[in-house]
């Protein structure tokens, strides 16, 4: 009988034990299972985080070709069909680049100079302008979601 | 432990790294930029900027944007550096109550440590915010050359800005780390660190457990802007003799010019020839001018070959001062965006007679090294949970004696990898699996781990019986490999312990040997699978002459025994071309008969038609069946024996 006790305690002890190590295993199985879900979720979100940064690179020398067309449309004294062919070209690359979610900076001359969205290319003493004044956009500056892809940069009163 | 963030504190600009996942990682700011201009600024409403934002309002606000206070930390007002940048700095210097330097900025004056524990605020907040997670310490580098003070100022920034500084550590120092070079015992080491604004080098010697900074000299104002200018100047003196204009002073022009520089100078590192294309860059009473020049990768060069000539004198007067000769180098690290130009490299590969280190971003690898100082100390490094790797590839010997490999090296473990394979002779009952170990084409010359029999295959055409192949290598590296026959089930294993414990050297002896042997290798591949193709060929024409016997042409018939008795000749020599060109031959013949069948079928149908409608779908399937089974087979890759 009292062996029989006996093996019975040593028994439980051992059943206890395998249940203590299977606890431990499962639960170490389950975190990694969870380890490589939230590897996965990271790795996706890293994924969209470069093609993000793929999109704001091409983006910055699309704009280049964006900006020459803009000052170009500036020189033109008289607008033939040709050049307003040309200058519709511009359209095309603007409506692309917004289909991309990159999107115009909205920068007013008169509205005082931000450096989160605007950058100061040159400044000049103006009458009748508050300092820190935006005088004139010198080149537009434009954002991908909302991160600037390039600030606008800008003229400013500095009295 | 919370992590610890690395941060190289540049004079221009300042990059910070940390271990995430595991792995050194690069941590974005708040702007989404991964270089930060280590700038400081106050504006008239005592609103503070730093880095990016500072930098785009740096022209209106010249006198209160400080930059290069790298240049005035832990300095003295009376240092001979201090005073040539009092003349250059457009913000006011003072001297300090100890002797120091004072600069300032808005209202109030600052120690030069104030303003960098700014740039190392914005860092910390950013940090925190990418991470989730509060950061409470750092690493910082600085230049080789820092004394104790500059040192202890860095230090000081660190602390203001809130973090527990756990090291200061050299810039050289950290991009031996960033390449796992302190690990190498006895090397000595170049580090050519090219910034936007300064140069310097310095020579490591890494002995057991020190990194050593044997010497150390650079240039405080020689950086890869002069390379940018040097530019500038070329296109204004070119515009001004071709247009007459002189764009230099124009700001607007000139920025324009200042970013077209810079663009042809990044392109000419990969490209021989830049355009440089800024159309609208002015106007005169004549009109809009535009700007197109072309410049070479040459005539760069030629341009800046002063600044490189310096660098490289100061190369050779670094390795004198640490009593080195240029043989005794063993490495050489490349530091900031400059050192991507190829003439820089080229000089450097002349000078020390090795190919200097690049693999990693030129521009982040001190952060990178810095991050990995830090992984380190919070032992992230070690306490990853050590998931070894298979050191070399697994695989089984396929026909013609090839190693077909199941699982490639550098794998982590545990893993498992099933591929079917079939039989590569008619009516055959077993296959031997034979485990290779190594990165070598042929299975000879890998190392066999095991051999076993898979027997009791049901008597079939080769190619039909399915045999899978079954390996699985568990977390200690033990392999068991197990072969099953789909068709009875049948299965036969054999496991094999200590895969991973093949020596270091044995490792990298394997390694080497199969680099070496990787051309040899893929010939006698190519051999091999020629002389497969060869004998699959053979064997399924033979069959179609046996199969199709009364639909073929004796003139045909006797054209293809005659170019199989041709290919099964050359195809015991290894002359790779005449197996292949013979090959070819037969595959013509045997087209020539394939035709002649198709045609005879149709003739046959033909007539069967007008007999009766519906035995026609019934050949047409056959001739397809037929049609199926031989490209199965021509492409079959089985197991030998």
């Amino acid at each position: 009988m009292e062996k029989q006790n006996k093996e019975k305690i040593q028994k439980d002890k051992d059943l206890k034990a395998l249940k203590q190590e299977k606890d431990k295993y499962l639960a170490g199985w389950q975190r990694c299972q969870a380890d490589f879900l939230n590897y996965k979720k990271a790795e996706a979100e890293r994924l969209n985080a470069l093609v993000d940064y793929e999109i704001e690179d091409w983006a910055h020398e699309l704009l280049i070709v964006i900006d020459q067309l803009d000052r170009a449309r500036q020189e033109v004294k008289e607008k033939t069909s040709v050049i307003q062919g040309f200058l519709q070209i511009e359209e095309y690359f603007i409506n692309f680049l917004k289909s991309k979610d990159i999107k115009e900076i909205k920068t007013e001359v008169g509205k005082l100079f931000n450096p989160e969205i605007e950058e100061a290319v040159e400044t000049e003493e103006k009458k009748g302008a508050k300092d820190g004044e935006i005088l004139a956009i010198v080149q537009k500056g434009y954002k991908h979601k909302n991160k600037i892809v390039r600030p606008t940069r800008v003229k400013v009163a500095k009295n | 432990m919370s992590k610890i963030l690395g941060i190289d504190l540049g004079t221009t600009n300042s990059v910070m790294a940390g271990i995430i996942d595991g792995e050194p990682q690069i941590i974005d700011n708040k702007e989404g930029a991964r270089i930060t201009p280590s700038i400081v600024a106050m504006n008239r409403n005592n609103e503070r900027f730093v880095g990016v934002l500072a930098k785009r309002q740096q022209i209106t606000n010249p006198e209160n944007t400080i930059f290069s206070v790298k240049r005035l930390i832990g300095r003295k007002f009376s240092d001979k550096e201090v005073q040539k940048d009092l003349k250059l700095l457009p913000y006011e210097i003072r001297e300090s109550k100890d002797g120091g330097v004072d600069v300032k900025m808005g209202d109030k004056w600052y120690r030069p440590f104030e303003i960098s524990a700014m740039i190392l605020q914005k860092f910390k907040n950013d940090a925190e915010d990418r991470l989730g997670e509060k950061i409470n310490e750092v690493i910082i580098t600085c230049p080789a050359y820092f004394d104790d003070s500059q040192r202890k100022a860095t230090k000081v920034a660190g602390e203001i800005a809130g973090f527990k500084v756990r090291r200061v550590i050299n810039e050289p120092t950290a991009a031996a780390l960033a390449y796992g070079l302190s690990k190498k015992v006895d090397q000595q080491i170049v580090v050519y660190d090219f910034g936007g604004g300064t140069f310097d080098i310095s020579i490591l010697d890494v002995s057991e457990d020190t990194v050593e900074v044997k010497a150390t000299n650079g240039h405080t104002h020689l950086g890869g802007d002069d390379f940018d200018q040097k530019i500038i100047d070329w296109l204004v003196a070119q515009f001004k003799k071709d247009q007459g204009v002189d764009l230099s002073k124009d700001k607007l022009a000139l920025q324009r010019l200042k970013e077209g520089a810079e663009k042809a100078k990044i392109e000419l590192s990969t490209a021989i020839e830049s355009d440089i294309n800024l159309p609208f860059v002015t106007s005169d009473s004549s009109g809009p001018k535009h700007l197109t020049y072309k410049l070479t990768r040459a005539q760069l060069e030629d341009m800046v070959k002063e600044y490189i000539d310096k660098s490289i004198d100061l190369v050779k007067k670094t390795l004198k001062d640490a009593k080195f000769k240029t043989s005794d180098i063993d490495e050489i690290l490349l530091v900031g965006g400059q050192t991507r130009m190829p003439k820089i490299q080229e000089e450097l590969k002349n000078l020390l007679g090795r190919e200097p280190r690049k693999d990693i971003n030129p521009d982040e690898v001190v952060a990178i090294g810095a991050a990995i100082q830090a992984g380190v100390l919070q032992g992230d490094m070690k306490e990853i949970l050590l998931l070894d790797v298979a050191p070399l590839s697994l695989g089984i010997e396929t026909l013609g004696g090839v190693n077909t490999t199941l699982i490639n090296k550098n794998t982590t473990v545990p893993y498992s990898k099933k591929q079917v394979f079939s039989t590569a002779g008619d009516n055959q009952t077993s296959v031997q699996i034979k485990v290779l170990q190594g990165e070598r084409a042929m299975a000879i010359d890998n190392k066999p781990l095991g051999t076993f029999i898979l027997d009791g295959i049901p008597p079939a055409p080769r190619g039909l019986p399915q045999i899978e192949v079954d390996f699985e290598l568990d977390a200690n590296g033990i392999l068991q490999v197990s072969a099953t026959d789909k068709g009875t089930n049948k299965k036969q294993s054999i496991r094999i312990e200590g895969t991973c414990g093949v020596s270091d050297e044995e490792v990298e002896r394997m390694k080497k040997e199969a680099e070496l042997h990787a051309e040899e290798d893929k010939k006698k591949k190519e051999i091999i699978e020629a002389k497969n193709q060869a004998e699959a060929l053979v064997f399924s024409t033979q069959r179609t002459l046996i199969d199709a016997k009364d639909k073929i042409s004796e003139d045909t018939k006797k054209e293809i025994e005659q170019k199989i008795e041709e290919l099964n000749k050359i195809k015991e020599s290894d002359n790779i071309e005449e197996i292949k060109s013979k090959t070819q031959e037969l595959m013509q013949s045997a087209q020539k008969a394939g035709q002649e069948i198709y045609q005879k079928a149709q003739a046959e149908q033909k007539t069967e038609q007008e007999k009766e409608a519906g035995a026609e779908d019934n050949k047409e399937e056959k001739a397809e069946d037929k049609k199926e089974q031989d490209s199965e087979e021509g492409e079959a890759r089985e197991e030998d024996k």
